[in-house]
């Protein structure tokens, strides 16, 4: 509203200045020939004043005179049109008026368009203040890293940052943080779990073996706790041993104090788990592929596809390597082959099928079983038995 | 709502200045004095309108509004304040505002101080120059707002090209706009003049103060990008004949052209064809600049806006006025009615071979510039044209330019009397040879053309003094009375000898560091030395710095000469926060006979880092000599008749030789 009463005086002033200008202006109007009569009387001066300095002779002076005086004549003897004053009700009333309509109309019109009416200013200061919360945050931090880099040992400088780190979303820092803290002040389920959660997520969602040795540890530690049995669970899915993983999240399902979100979240694992062992491609994951990383949260997919891209190659190359020490899992050679070449890796995936032939040698079914997938996705690996040279 | 208000005082400014455009120009056909006076009260309006405007953009920058998205694009809460302010002009669209705040300063000065000039003349001139202002508003409102906002505003922006946060480039665009937007004045007074059909003397000195006003603040300008260039892009050179340079240096050779054939069009009424069509073309040429330099045509720090299609806009703009100008300059010209006659030998004769010259290496410079972009617009194929075809084409023009210049102010209108001149300047060259011969002598042998270039700059500096000493007719008159007359001299006469000193000064700068420049490239551990021009280099390793925005690696050198210590050098590299990106500092330590000047490159696999050392003699006399031409214009610009109000004037007075 200030904005507008604001536009409003701006404009009202300009249309006043332009009017009050043009009736000031009146007097003030200086005639073709005047002016010009004033340069040509200034340059016969300016003669006058080179001769007395001896600048010029009195030949040349001469001579200079007669030029600027035929210019003066020359010009005397051109005739102005008169120029009129404009009167009242002339037709230069009528234009001016118009004038002063047509650009406020004009004005508003283009800023109605174009410009932004609604938006207050946004200084920065202002906005910095509006974070003061988060500054104060920031602050400490800093403090208790400094005291950590001076005493890298001190675990309850570990214990209060990890958390924090947490919550910042600075995940590879709160695993560290909490790996320290339980190395020196000793395991706790709070710590366990938070080590757990953190190295979850600082592997965009992989289940790694140090995760999995916490969740293992604080199931222990506190039998029974849905967030350590989903981490397992997730855990032997990402493995590709999806018959313990389904039996995993099935027993989830049945536990006391899980909340809708989470069962929601389960059954949709349950689902994919279910579509993976047998072979079938699943739907790119969600935005929730893996279920609550904590009893009352979930993990984000990295909403970044760069970050989504690095989490899916990061469960691959898991795949790849337990099927490197226990081959004789035909299903999971199926799954590999269907990663790669939805990754465009089509010479991976002939390896992958060279290396489930080599593996599954002497099992006919499953051999068949993987000829066939490879078959339908128009991967061709070496022949049976044959050494990559 | 401060943005808001800049960005509807902009809109309001366009619709004032399309009454201004329309009012006056039909006040001035049907002989109205009241609607030709509407000219000057909106010109002035327009002028305020678009302070404001740039006040609240400016304010945007300052306090880091980042919902303002020319702000977000081109500042950062980090960068200290001035590279704020300077921020506002540092990007496509707040230049494109400084370029419009201009046009309407010089609109609004034409208003103000033109109240002498005819009122038709005036009205004319307003209107055109409005329209000039129309087509730049419509420009910016429609294809690069600088009001644009955005919602939700980002936490911060994405700051300013590092290179062009430096004191100088906060300094050198305002001068150059003013230097390129005040030729817009010359070619308002054209237009409006060849509207009335009436061109005589008389139009030839209202139009001088305009473009002296614009011609200084141009060569400033120019001026302070070569010196930015000369420390800032770690190569020691000062001027590279990059297209965007050649883009700002072509009005200049126009424009200064412009200001001499003005001189004899208003003192014999001569060359008035040639000084209107002049008006014109410089007036295009800087208009071409812009486009060059906005339309992605050019990539260099200067293309703010590689966006083609706001280059056809800028191309168009330039089409209308250039066509437009010269269709009705085709038209009228044939009308004009011949001046005064002169023989060949003479000031105006001097005054003539200035132009010619300064045209045809215009023309050259255009060449060079044009030629490489069409050959890949039209075949693909890139071609370079560097310094070498400059420095083949270019200076066998400047030679006899500067040969000639000592000559032209003091040689007689009408004729001359070139015999009795040369006696006048035999002082003059002979001081010339003479010192060439002993600084030839001192420094050994260097190319053949640079004693030669030398000379001449020696001899347009002396020939300069040789002026003021014949107008104050040394020898002839007691020296209390010589003193009397030093004293009385116009100023427009200390201008014309101050700028044509400067000129000088700067072509000794030019040789001396061309044909005399020390370049060492070495590798340097921290306690190893290196040794150029007489200097010694004690290198004695990099700190790591932070600045208030970046990152710095400064290199510290003890520099001693013979033993002496001489200074401390600190160039450094430096890595700005956003955006990340790189710059060099170089280190120079300036002496009376030149620059030292240490520039850092990268560390070596070897531990040692890269170094180019360099040493430039009489460099600095560059950018003094600009500086003393700028000061020439503006002692000029002082002249009396400009303040006395009635006819204006701005350089020298012509005054012919004593015929003895």
């Amino acid at each position: 509203m200030l904005l507008w009463v604001v536009l409003s005086v701006l404009t009202a002033g300009v249309v006043g200045l332009l009017l009050r200008g043009y009736r000031r202006g009146e007097a003030d109007v200086a005639g073709a020939a005047k002016a010009d009569v004033a340069v040509y009387a200034d340059q016969l001066q300016q003669i006058d004043l080179d001769q007395s300095r001896g600048l010029i002779s009195a030949a040349e002076a001469e001579s200079a005179r007669a030029e600027v005086g035929r210019r003066l004549l020359s010009r005397a003897a051109v005739v102005d049109g008169p120029v009129s004053a404009g009167g009242q009700g002339s037709s230069s009333e009528r234009i001016l008026g118009a004038a002063a309509i047509a650009i406020p109309m004009l004005a508003l019109a283009l800023y109605v368009s174009l410009g932004s009416p609604g938006l207050p200013n946004l200084p920065h200061e202002g906005r910095t203040r509006e974070d003061a919360a988060r500054n104060q945050v920031d602050a400490m931090v800093a403090r208790v890293e400094e005291r950590l880099r001076a005493a890298p040992e001190d675990g309850n400088g570990w214990d209060v940052i990890a958390p924090i780190y947490l919550r910042m979303e600075r995940y590879g820092q709160a695993a560290e943080a909490f790996a320290n803290a339980n190395r020196l002040l000793g395991e706790t389920p709070k710590r366990l779990a938070g080590f757990a959660q953190a190295e979850i997520l600082a592997n965009n969602g992989i289940v790694n073996a140090n995760a999995k040795v916490a969740a293992e540890r604080l199931l222990s530690a506190e039998p029974g706790r849905v967030d350590a049995r989903m981490w397992l669970a997730l855990a032997n899915e990402q493995d590709g041993q999806f018959d313990k993983a389904l039996s995993d999240y099935r027993g989830l399902l049945a536990a006391p104090q899980m909340s809708p979100a989470m069962k929601e979240a389960i059954e949709v694992r349950i689902s994919a788990v279910e579509k993976l062992a047998r072979g079938e491609a699943v739907p790119p994951p969600g935005p929730r592929l893996a279920p609550g990383t904590a009893p009352e949260g979930s993990v984000e997919i990295p909403s970044s596809p760069a970050d989504q891209q690095a989490m899916i190659e990061g469960m691959v190359a898991r795949l790849a390597a337990r099927l490197q020490t226990d081959g004789k899992d035909p299903a999971g050679w199926v799954q590999l082959m269907r990663s790669y070449s939805v990754l465009g890796r089509k010479d991976d995936a002939a390896k992958a099928l060279t290396d489930a032939r080599r593996a599954l040698g002497a099992d006919a079914a499953a051999l068949e079983q993987v000829n066939k997938a490879a078959a339908e996705m128009g991967i061709e690996g070496a022949a049976k038995g044959e050494d990559k040279k | 709502m401060i943005a808001e208000i800049g960005h509807f005082t902009l809109i309001l400014a366009l619709a004032v200045a399309i009454a201004q455009m329309a009012v006056p120009m039909w006040g001035a056909h049907v002989r109205d004095a009241r609607l030709m006076a509407f000219g000057d009260s909106a010109a002035v309006t327009q002028f305020g309108l678009l302070i404001v405007s740039f006040l609240a953009l400016t304010h945007a920058f300052v306090t880091s509004d980042f919902s303002v998205l020319n702000v977000v694009d081109n500042s950062h809460s980090e960068k200290p304040l001035i590279y704020r302010i300077s921020g506002v002009w540092g990007n496509h669209e707040g230049s494109m505002l400084l370029w419009v705040l201009i046009l309407g300063l010089f609109g609004s000065a034409v208003a103000v101080f033109g109240r002498n000039l005819p009122a038709t003349l005036r009205a004319n001139v307003l209107g055109v120059q409005a329209s000039i202002a129309v087509a730049f508003l419509l420009f910016m409102l429609f294809t690069s707002n600088p009001f644009e906002r955005v919602d939700p505003a980002p936490f911060d922006g994405r700051g300013l090209n590092p290179i062009l946060q430096d004191p100088a480039l906060a300094f050198h665009p305002p001068f150059l706009y003013a230097g390129y937007v005040g030729f817009s004045m010359a070619f308002s007074f054209a237009v409006a003049a060849l509207i009335e059909g009436r061109i005589d003397a008389a139009w030839a000195r209202w139009v001088r103060p305009w473009t002296l006003a614009a011609w200084m603040c141009l060569t400033l300008g120019i001026a302070m990008g070569s010196w930015w260039a000369y420390y800032e892009l770690g190569w020691g050179g000062w001027w590279f004949w990059d297209p965007v340079e050649n883009a700002s240096f072509m009005p200049w050779l126009a424009g200064t052209a412009l200001l001499h054939s003005a001189l004899v069009m208003e003192k014999r009424e001569a060359l008035k064809v040639w000084t209107i069509l002049l008006a014109i073309l410089t007036f295009s040429l800087s208009l071409m600049g812009a486009f060059l330099v906005r339309s992605g045509v050019l990539t260099s720090v200067h293309a703010f806006a590689v966006d083609p299609d706001r280059g056809i806009v800028i191309l168009s703009i330039m089409m209308f006025f250039t066509g437009g100008a010269l269709a009705l300059f085709a038209w009228r010209a044939g009308a004009l009615r011949q001046g005064g006659l002169f023989a060949p030998i003479s000031r105006e004769g001097g005054l003539v071979l200035n132009n010619v010259l300064l045209s045809v290496s215009c023309a050259t410079v255009l060449v060079g510039t044009l030629y490489p972009l069409a050959l890949e617009g039209i075949t693909g194929e890139k071609i370079s044209v560097g310094p070498p075809f400059f420095n083949m084409t270019f200076i066998p023009l400047m030679l006899p330019l500067l040969f000639a210049m000592p000559f032209g102010p003091l040689l007689a209108w009408k004729r001359g009397d070139v015999r009795g001149v040369a006696q006048r300047l035999a002082f003059a060259a002979g001081f010339a040879v003479l010192f060439t011969i002993i600084v030839a002598a001192m420094t050994g042998p260097g190319p053949w053309l640079a004693p030669i270039c030398a000379a001449l700059g020696l001899f347009v500096l002396f020939g300069a003094v040789t002026d003021l000493l014949s107008r104050a007719r040394f020898g002839d008159v007691s020296q209390a009375e010589f003193l009397r007359r030093v004293v009385s001299l116009p100023r427009s006469a200390y201008g014309t000898a101050l700028a044509h000193a400067g000129i000088g000064i700067m072509v000794l700068g030019i040789v001396g560091t061309s044909a005399y420049q020390t370049e060492k490239i070495v590798a340097l551990k921290p306690g190893e030395r290196a040794e150029v021009a007489g200097y010694e280099l004690l290198f004695q390793g990099i700190q790591p710095t932070k600045g208030p925005n970046y990152s710095e690696q400064i290199a510290t050198f003890e520099v001693t000469r013979n033993g002496a210590p001489v200074t401390t050098l600190l160039p450094s590299k430096r890595l700005y926060n956003a955006p990340p990106q790189p710059t060099t500092e170089a280190g120079i330590y300036a002496s009376w006979t030149g620059d030292l000047y240490v520039a850092l490159g990268d560390e070596q696999p070897s531990g040692g880092v890269a170094l180019r050392l360099y040493f430039h003699p009489l460099v600095r006399l560059i950018w003094i000599g600009a500086v003393i031409m700028f000061i020439g214009g503006a002692v000029s610009l002082s002249d009396r008749r400009l303040r006395v109000g009635a006819p204006q004037r701005a350089r020298s007075r012509p005054s012919a030789v004593p015929a003895e």
